[in-house]
């Protein structure tokens, strides 16, 4: 004689699957959106193709000097004998005389690397992030200089105060893990070959 | 006191204390919108005053005006072409527009993003990638293709003459010089042989142009980081320069221009430039004679002003930015309103 009264039903069985289907699914769904969100923190930056060089990053930053630097990107410096982002408008010998350079701080490094070229490089500790460097290398040059929130100093403030102020809205939100925002080069195209800024 | 004073109170409390939050954060909005959106705009320490750089108050003014401008519905137009017939060819991405009597006559249509374009004589289109060269009729039909100029190259302009081609490479600043076959006879590096200036060509950003001597006597090429125009033999020897770096208008401003130039009729050039944004008339020995269009003349940013000359002396100007091939004319009485 069987005992059909302990055995499941069909039915019964594939109720039983589905619910603990969908409570695996809806576990490891959240699982996986815990684990993005962990993964995902976010820091500010700003986008050297939106900004447009008002100097406030120098003067709002609640560090100072700012948490803002200019950045070279080697890959696409023309390594200018004159330097318009180096020199000041008008000079006629291109020598480093103070009188000379356009930087307020004195934080360019002009080296001399073969006639008629000439390395550049930005001393981050006198850089103060003013970007007066980089309007005349993008009017002028290839716009390898440009401004970035240098993360080895940034606190990462909730508000950023530079992103309330800043009047081109060139402020964003980053993934952690991606912090920087370069021009002229795709990190999914060209691997990462500029030389570390000092 | 009994239990319902107790809950009153505690209730009178609780809405104070939010109504309270509430104006406080509505003053601190305000306060917010007054400092960010009606508060006058300081002035920036750290200015750099381009518009000091673009004044054209004593630049001589030479009797140049805009006589008309053709529309060019191209995505990101490189460079400009005249033939005899007046005829305009324009590239832009994958296309060629080709445009006569100030009407679109045609689209041809090639493989890859054309870099720079040129007419010759004959009526024969020159289409430049940016490794290599090909040659079209005038059905814009493939009639030849030439060889490949190695990895590294980057054709930036070419010149087409009677016999020769003329083909620059900003990748690995050379001009290379074709016959009419393809044939690659020569590679002007810019070297001086006699050592007094090393380097050759000076190309810091991708703009390097060079325009045929009219009189049939080689080519005119442009170093743009010594911010000078040099002349070459159809031997690729240097037999002359002008062309110097400086501030006023007379001068080329910037690391590295003219971006582009052109040969008159009549032997004088005209050149264009980037960072301060015009386009100026010099004469035959490389002497100034004032603006065709000064930086007002364009949006400010602007790059990539390639030129062409029509056979009556007109000059073409293709501004990317408006997409229009803008057309100068000399001789003419200062426009008045």
């Amino acid at each position: 004689m069987s005992d059909d009264s302990r055995q499941p039903s069909r039915r019964g069985f594939l109720r039983g699957a589905l619910g603990v289907g969908a409570t695996l699914a809806l576990g490891g769904l959240g699982a996986a959106t815990v684990g993005q969100a962990r993964r995902r923190e976010w820091v500010w930056q700003l986008d050297p193709d939106i900004c447009i060089q008002c100097g406030q990053c120098a003067t709002e930053c609640v560090l100072n000097p700012s948490a803002v630097k200019c950045v070279q990107n080697y890959e696409i410096c023309g390594y200018c004998d004159l330097c318009f982002g180096y020199f000041q408008p008008g000079i006629t010998d291109l020598n480093t005389g103070a009188e000379n350079l356009l930087c307020p701080a004195g934080a360019i490094e002009r080296v001399f690397v073969e006639e008629p070229y000439y390395e550049y490089n930005i001393d981050e500790e006198l850089c103060i992030g003013c970007g007066k460097c980089v309007k005349p290398c993008l009017a002028f040059g290839n716009g390898s200089f440009f401004l970035q929130v240098r993360h080895d100093r940034c606190i990462n403030c909730n508000q950023c105060s530079i992103a309330r102020k800043c009047p081109s809205n060139a402020y964003k939100r980053v993934p952690a893990d991606k912090p920087y925002l370069l021009r002229g080069y795709d990190p999914d195209k060209v691997p990462l070959k500029t030389r570390r800024v000092r | 006191m009994n239990h319902r004073t107790k809950n009153l109170m505690l209730s009178i409390g609780l809405l104070g204390g939010v109504g309270c939050l509430m104006v406080w954060g509505v003053l601190t909005m305000l306060r917010d919108v007054r400092e960010t959106v009606t508060k006058p705009a300081e002035q920036n320490p750290y200015q750099y005053d381009m518009d000091a750089l673009r004044k054209t108050d004593e630049a001589p003014q030479a009797a140049w005006r805009e006589v008309g401008a053709i529309p060019l519905p191209l995505d990101h137009p490189k460079d400009l072409a005249l033939d005899a017939s007046g005829t305009l060819y324009v590239c832009g991405g994958n296309e060629i527009l080709v445009v006569k009597n100030g009407e679109e006559a045609k689209r041809i249509e090639l493989d890859e993003p054309v870099r720079c374009i040129d007419v010759d004589k004959d009526g024969k289109l020159y289409a430049a990638f940016s490794r290599r060269v090909v040659q079209l009729n005038q059905q814009g039909e493939l009639e030849a293709e030439w060889g490949d100029l190695g990895e590294l190259a980057e054709i930036t302009a070419i010149a087409a003459g009677p016999a020769l081609v003329y083909v620059a490479d900003y990748g690995n600043r050379r001009v290379w010089k074709f016959d009419k076959t393809g044939q690659l006879l020569e590679a002007i590096d810019g070297v001086n042989p006699n050592g007094e200036e090393q380097g050759g060509f000076i190309i810091p950003s991708p703009y390097f142009d060079l325009t045929l001597d009219v009189n049939g006597d080689g080519v005119w090429i442009v170093n743009p980081g010594r911010l000078r125009v040099e002349h070459y033999t159809p031997d690729g020897e240097r037999t002359g320069h002008w062309g110097k770096s400086g501030w006023e208008a007379e001068e080329f401003c910037g690391c590295c221009n003219p971006t582009h130039i052109v040969q008159l009729p009549d032997g004088s050039f005209v050149t264009s430039e980037k960072g301060i944004e015009r386009v100026k008339h010099y004469s035959k020995d490389g002497a100034f004679i004032g603006y065709v269009a000064p930086p007002e003349s364009f949006d400010s940013g602007v790059t990539g002003l390639a030129l062409d000359a029509g056979a009556q002396g007109r000059v073409y100007i293709l501004d990317p930015s408006w997409k229009q091939a803008r057309i100068f004319e000399e001789g003419l009485a200062p426009y008045i309103d």
